[in-house]
């Protein structure tokens, strides 16, 4: 299971102040406290109102280098910044670059990218037509950019797959698309991973962190190995702990154990 | 009279088929489609509206009183069209070039419907000439941009300044809205308003339009 720390983000707005105002401090804090929970990568978006992200992904990127030795997954809807984040990027594991999607000028934009620097990728399940309803739209997305992917190169187990979770509030089938999705992918690409950002599923609603880290199960129990989260939730992490030792991902509950003595577990 | 609050019951409860026959009797009691949209369903709406607002009730909710409406607006569309005075106010809404969202656009259009306007939605994926385009055709009083995605939230400039370039400024009024923007943002680029959730788009299409939603039938 791989845990990326969802907190560097520029929407939210906090961040995105402390990214305008070239605030080091909170961004270091920041960084610091997700390396500290235990997050395996860090993602990194600098996209906010009234910013330059090809100056600012850069930017913010070395700021969390010089922080912490945590892998990166480089966050951004635009290709130049994108590049302009990747060629200041210097760990040695592979940086996560979020997003390719099926949109054809993202694509053609990303791929010299994707040839050039061999880095891992999240595929997000949409075209240049939206996100689709069905789940047979969303898996023939996947299949035409697992097999350019694989044309470039890029193996099978650097691919992320991101099925697209919406707002259950919104769309009552967003839930049980997302979940059949992932089932599919797991067994239609058993070595690549798919990824989700659990937060919209529970956008309009009450009680968000409760629905938050019940999907947060179901989608473990459907096959998602990536999570993008904030990591200083307790209550979700506990939740992936214990999910962790239903679904035998933890031999002797070790991970549990520990976790449990060490009062991080939330009971 | 019309039962004001059954009405409201009724969409509350998302009852379509009753809401239907509702509208009906109203009808059949000699009301008209005017006072029927007016007073019954723009004022229901609007409570409901404010519910949401103030965090009592849910979207989940406002839809199924939405979806109740529509039912009772099947029954009075035709009449509203037929009759000579304009029975209401247009906006056209569309999510700007580059960007495929389009939940937040869409709970726009259920809740401005739900205000009592005409919703004319452009899709996805809008550029500037299919914007003015629409306004041209349409002829809506109000045009709203929505925008998810940083990258996409300047191509809402190109589109304001395409509607001003094709002389259309003074015949529509625009709103913009989506996670990345702000108040700041909005006026920067020249829109007349802001919306920061489905809700308030309603208030300020109102406000721009110097309507007063609150009070009695007008």
């Amino acid at each position: 299971m791989l845990i990326i720390g969802e907190s560097l983000n520029g929407t939210i707005e906090t961040v995105g102040r402390a990214i305008l105002d070239r605030n080091e401090t909170y961004l270091r804090n920041l960084v610091k406290a997700q390396h500290e929970f235990g997050a395996d990568y860090l993602d990194v978006n600098a996209g906010v109102a009234g910013g330059n992200e090809v100056e600012d992904l850069p930017w913010l990127t070395q700021i969390v280098q010089e922080e912490v030795l945590t892998p990166l997954m480089i966050d951004s809807a635009n290709p130049e910044a994108l590049k302009a984040a990747l060629s200041v990027y210097r760990h040695s594991e592979s940086p996560i670059l979020n997003s390719v999607s099926g949109e054809e000028e993202k694509w053609n934009k990303l791929c010299p990218v994707l040839e050039e620097k061999g880095c891992k990728v999240v595929v997000l399940l949409m075209d240049d037509r939206g996100i689709p309803k069905t789940v047979d739209q969303r898996m023939s997305i996947a299949q035409i950019l697992f097999t350019r992917l694989t044309k470039l190169n890029i193996p099978p187990e650097d691919i992320y797959f991101d099925p697209l979770l919406l707002s259950v509030a919104v769309e009552p089938a967003a839930g049980v698309v997302a979940l059949e999705t992932i089932r599919r992918l797991r067994s239609s690409y058993p070595d690549s991973h798919v990824i989700c950002g659990l937060s919209n599923v529970s956008m309009g609603l009450p009680g968000r962190k409760l629905i938050n880290r019940t999907f947060l199960t179901m989608a473990i129990c459907a096959g998602m190995d990536a999570l993008l989260l904030d990591v200083r939730d307790q209550a979700l992490l506990s939740s992936i702990y214990a999910s962790k030792i239903l679904i035998n991902q933890d031999p002797y509950c070790l991970d549990f154990l520990n976790a449990y003595r060490e009062k991080r577990i939330l009971v | 009279m019309i039962g004001r609050e059954k009405l409201y019951a009724l969409l509350t409860q998302g009852k379509v088929e009753e809401v239907r026959e509702w509208t009906c009797g109203a009808l059949n009691n000699g009301e008209s489609a005017e006072t029927v949209l007016k007073e019954g369903f723009i004022q229901a709406m609007d409570r409901i509206g404010l519910r949401f607002k103030s965090g009592e009730i849910y979207i989940p909710e406002v839809l199924l009183a939405a979806r109740a409406m529509h039912a009772g607006m099947e029954v009075l569309k035709p009449i509203l069209s037929r009759s000579t005075t304009k029975w209401s106010k247009k906006v056209a809404i569309g999510t700007v070039k580059g960007d495929l969202h389009d939940i937040g656009k869409n709970l726009v259009g259920m809740m401005l419907e739900g205000g009592g306007f005409e919703v004319i939605d452009l899709g996805i994926d809008v550029s500037a000439e299919k914007f003015v385009e629409a306004i041209e055709v349409h002829q809506p009083q109000i045009v709203g941009l929505s925008a998810l995605l940083t990258t996409t939230m300047r191509e809402m400039k190109t589109i304001l300044e395409a509607i001003e370039k094709a002389g259309l400024k003074k015949k529509v009024k625009t709103i913009v809205g989506g996670a990345p923007l702000n108040e700041q943002f909005a006026r920067g680029i020249g829109a007349d308003g802001y919306a920061a959730d489905a809700a308030s788009a309603v208030e300020i299409v109102a406000s721009l339009l110097e309507m007063n939603l609150r009070g009695p039938s007008c």
